[in-house]
């Protein structure tokens, strides 16, 4: 068994009369990185900041690289669990400059040369020349870089991230996952990354956890969540996804909807289920279900559809040169699907 | 566009053209009153004594202040976000309570020979007369304007900017030192340089326990009162040069601490709103919270039940027998319901004016760039002018009688010393500030959009601003009507300066009596005006809590 680089044991936190996390558990082996992606209020940043030392948990038990940072009997507070958070508003401190900003934490452990790795760990960010500058004259991308770089700096077990992209726009965060992850491999440094972007989650982790309810519903490797998700709610939550009902297995891996027979992974054994079909798993046919095109919008790369079938609604990926309008009757084909228990309402 | 007109012209008459009567008989004949009274040891001695109770004022309140807005706002010292809330409200009491209220309270309980705290002690060991004791008394009324300055920049700080730091590896002093005091430090200092400024325009709180100290102890306000006192030409002029000495003294003291406050200003915008995790204190926990209880029972509590105790007290020689006594006299007496009447009809006529006219200022403000910017420069900045050298200046400005005679017939005559007007100009003029920015505040959040939807969709520029604005901006400028009428109410500064024998209001009434040396009487009218201060500031909290909601 490999190393282990933070384990949490079932984990419970109110707020009052709100259960905000219920029982979670998870582990991270030392150097992975794990997004907790859910939606917002699903306890994922309480959890995190229970890690971080931020939180107080009611109860439940937080391990960082083999030693205990909370239990029963242990409370160590923020400063002593060896971590380096970065935060969703950056938390640069503005009456500091960039260098001093860095070489706050190794100040704290006494560490003589602060300055000199300070510098380097700017460069490392790709700040190289910076140190003297001071926070407002700093782009967001920028100022989130000098976060990166003051929770990198002291060499922490854990590196925690919460939102840390969600204020920057759309390119910079496409750019900045991507410097995120390649940073935290090449230190090797164990982290867990907050999320509710699906797409930032799949990129920056090495392990995606779906947190539903104050719990994991899910963890595995991002191909892993996207094709098998273990329930409906994830398979949900996970990219988009349409469901139809009035289906019948008819066999091992396969099923038939309206007729028609097509390869299914299945996430139950249950024998009333429903089917969830991605929209890149639907391609129109001469011969198939038959249905009638609700709304066609044209995206650019694609054109996304909504047919109405008597199964239910089917959402549609085709090229965008595919000359369908809404109103038109077509015919779909569908090339896999996953077979889910049929939610009771 | 003729309001605004209008209010231009009311401002150059009743207050520019005051602060220039003051320059002018200061620096009349070449300046003979101004260098007469600069060569005045007395003078010097006045000025010196300011500085340094602006001084000690200032270096007590501040980290006073300070450090229960920590408390309060950032520890654990709290049972419950209730007892929280109320703690921060009974902190900030003081400032509905005029300051001289305290100091009579204080002069009762520490006067050096027959004051209540050695008579208690059967030995005279406190002597509240003299500097000293008009410091502690200034700290206790000027400390809550740090404690809310520095509440708010707590409370808008991003609140990851102390977590980043103890993830960094830094304890909660570390995070005290390192982050959280550089970060208020822009607020504390504006808070400082208001404290300062304050405690220089202090008039009653230094009269009540310096003129009569011994050796008497002289600052600037109560040096100027004397002349007025002694009457003549030649001593106004010299109040008018002592004047200038004090506005250029509370003057530079203001642009100080706002260079202070500007050169690092750290305005951070609290990206995600979670709630700062508190500081937990573990054992010093009872220490803070035994120490809060005895200090909000010190500085605030005993002042207030001995004011009331004393006005209940039989006689002086038996202070456990209460009767009703001085109450029957003193509400029998005419000119104390003259009084308060003059102060409540003050009070609710200044408050309406400035509402009116602050919105007024405020819309012109917006509307016209540079004329706007002007006219709310003359409204706002009297409010920065010590109340004493406003008054000189009213006095100076309005002691004849003006006439305006239109073709020989219609006459309009503006004379107002020893009337209610006159007390309306001053308060007004030195109030105005709160009008114009509850106003402005409240036009600023008005997206042009509202107005503008109600033009498209058919309504005239007058009936859009009655169906839009107004409704919106109704309760902003109810609060500046409260947030004005609280302190005029039991105005002193500038009342005992311009008041006449028949428009005696509830402070200067408060003022002879103390002075003639009858306390319990003086209890009596001093209970009314806490009491009336109290209910009003609970109304004005209640008032505000329902605006933000």
């Amino acid at each position: 068994m490999s190393e282990s680089g933070l384990e949490l044991r079932a984990i419970h936190k109110r707020f009052g009369d709100n259960h905000v996390v219920r029982g979670l558990e998870i582990a991270l082996e030392a150097g992975e990185i794990v997004a907790l992606l859910g939606p917002s209020g699903c306890g994922k940043t309480t959890a995190l900041r229970m890690v971080a030392g931020l939180e107080t948990p009611d109860s439940g038990t937080i391990t960082i690289a083999g030693q205990t940072v909370k239990s029963d009997a242990v409370d160590l507070p923020p400063e002593a669990r060896r971590i380096g958070m970065v935060f969703q508003s950056y938390a640069v401190w503005p009456h500091k400059n960039v260098r001093d900003n860095v070489a706050y934490p190794l100040k704290l452990a006494k560490n003589g040369d602060a300055g000199a790795r300070a510098d380097r760990t700017l460069e490392l960010v790709r700040l190289g020349g910076m140190g003297d500058r001071f926070p407002d004259t700093l782009s967001g991308g920028q100022q989130q870089r000098v976060a990166l770089a003051r929770a990198l700096v002291a060499e922490p077990k854990l590196l925690l991230f919460d939102e840390p992209l969600s204020n920057l726009d759309a390119k910079l965060r496409e750019e900045m996952r991507h410097e995120i992850r390649v940073l935290a491999k090449q230190v090797g440094i164990t982290s867990l990354y907050v999320t509710h972007d699906q797409p930032e989650a799949f990129a920056v982790s090495d392990r995606v956890a779906v947190v539903l309810d104050g719990v994991i519903a899910q963890v595995a490797p991002p191909r892993e969540i996207y094709a098998e998700p273990a329930s409906l709610a994830v398979a949900k939550f996970v990219g988009r996804l349409s469901i139809l009902e009035g289906v019948e297995r008819t066999g091992e891996g396969r099923a038939r909807v309206q007729g028609f027979e097509l390869p299914v992974t299945s996430a139950t054994d249950a024998q009333s289920v429903v089917l969830g079909v991605r929209p890149e798993d639907v391609r129109l046919a001469d011969g198939g279900i038959e249905g009638r095109v609700t709304r066609a919008t044209f995206l650019g790369e694609r054109t996304e559809l909504e047919i109405e079938t008597l199964a239910g609604t089917l959402r549609a990926d085709v090229g965008r040169s595919t000359p369908v309008h809404g109103g038109g009757t077509v015919h779909v084909a569908l090339d896999g699907g996953r077979l889910y228990a049929t939610p009771s309402h | 566009m003729s309001i605004g007109v209008g209010a231009t012209a009311a401002l150059l008459l009743f207050a520019v053209w005051p602060l220039a009567a003051v320059l002018r008989t200061a620096l009349a004949d070449g300046g003979a009153p101004l260098l007469a009274e600069l060569a005045e040891p007395g003078a010097h001695e006045a000025w010196f004594n300011t500085l340094v109770l602006a001084g000690w004022v200032t270096g007590l309140a501040v980290p006073l202040g300070a450090t229960l807005a920590w408390v309060v706002e950032r520890t654990d010292a709290f049972v419950s976000e209730r007892t929280r809330g109320a703690t921060g409200a009974l902190l900030t009491l003081p400032l509905a309570v005029p300051p001289y209220l305290l100091a009579m309270a204080w002069a009762l309980l520490g006067n050096g020979r027959n004051g209540l705290l050695n008579r208690i002690a059967s030995a005279p060991w406190v002597d509240l007369y003299g500097l000293d004791g008009i410091v502690l008394v200034l700290v206790t009324a000027s400390y809550p304007f740090v404690l809310l300055a520095v509440r708010a920049s707590l409370s808008r700080a991003d609140p990851a900017l102390e977590e980043a730091a103890r993830t960094a590896g830094a304890g909660p002093v570390r995070v005290l030192i390192d982050v959280t005091i550089p970060l208020v430090l822009p607020s504390m200092a504006a808070a400082a340089g208001l404290v300062f400024v304050f405690a220089t325009a202090a008039f009653g709180v230094p009269y009540l326990l310096g003129s009569v100290a011994s050796p008497p102890v002289y600052f600037l306000t109560t040096r100027i009162f004397r002349y007025t006192t002694l009457g003549g030409e030649d001593m106004l002029a010299r109040a008018a040069a002592l004047a200038i000495v004090l506005l250029a003294t509370s003057g530079l003291a203001q642009a100080a601490s706002s260079w202070l406050a500007k050169r690092r200003s750290t305005v951070q915008v609290s990206g995600k709103s979670s709630r700062p995790s508190l500081v937990r204190l573990g054992p010093l926990r009872f220490f803070v919270r035994a120490g809060l209880a005895l200090f909000a029972l010190t500085a605030i509590v005993l002042p207030l039940s001995t004011i009331a105790w004393t006005s209940l007290a039989k006689s002086f020689a038996e202070p456990g027998t209460l009767s009703f006594v001085h109450w029957n006299n003193v509400l029998a007496r005419e000119e104390t319901l003259g009084a308060f009447v003059h102060s409540i009809v003050l009070a609710l006529l200044t408050g309406a004016l400035v509402a009116v006219l602050g919105l007024v200022v405020a819309r012109m403000a917006k509307v016209t760039r540079r004329a706007g910017a002007v006219v709310s420069f003359l409204a706002s900045a009297p409010y920065a002018v010590p109340g004493t050298v406003l008054a000189i200046g009213l006095l100076l400005a309005f002691s004849l009688e003006y006439r305006v005679i239109v073709a020989d017939r219609v006459t309009f005559a503006l004379y107002l010393p020893g009337t209610l007007g006159l007390l309306i100009v001053a308060y007004g003029v030195k109030y105005l500030a709160f009008g114009v920015r509850g106003a402005r505040a409240a036009l600023d959040q008005i997206h042009p959009s509202l107005e503008e939807a109600a033009r498209t969709s058919g309504a005239g520029p007058l009936r859009g601003t009655v169906d839009v604005l107004l409704p919106l901006v109704s309760p902003a400028v109810l609060a500046a009507f409260v947030v004005v009428a609280l302190p005029c109410l039991s105005e002193l500064t500038m009342s005992v300066l311009l008041f006449g024998a028949h428009t005696q209001t509830a402070g200067t009434l408060l003022f002879e009596l103390q002075s003639y040396a009858d306390p319990p009487a003086a209890s009596v009218v001093a209970t009314l005006v806490v009491g009336i201060a109290l209910v009003g500031d609970f109304l004005s909290r209640r008032l505000s809590r329902r605006r933000t909601t």
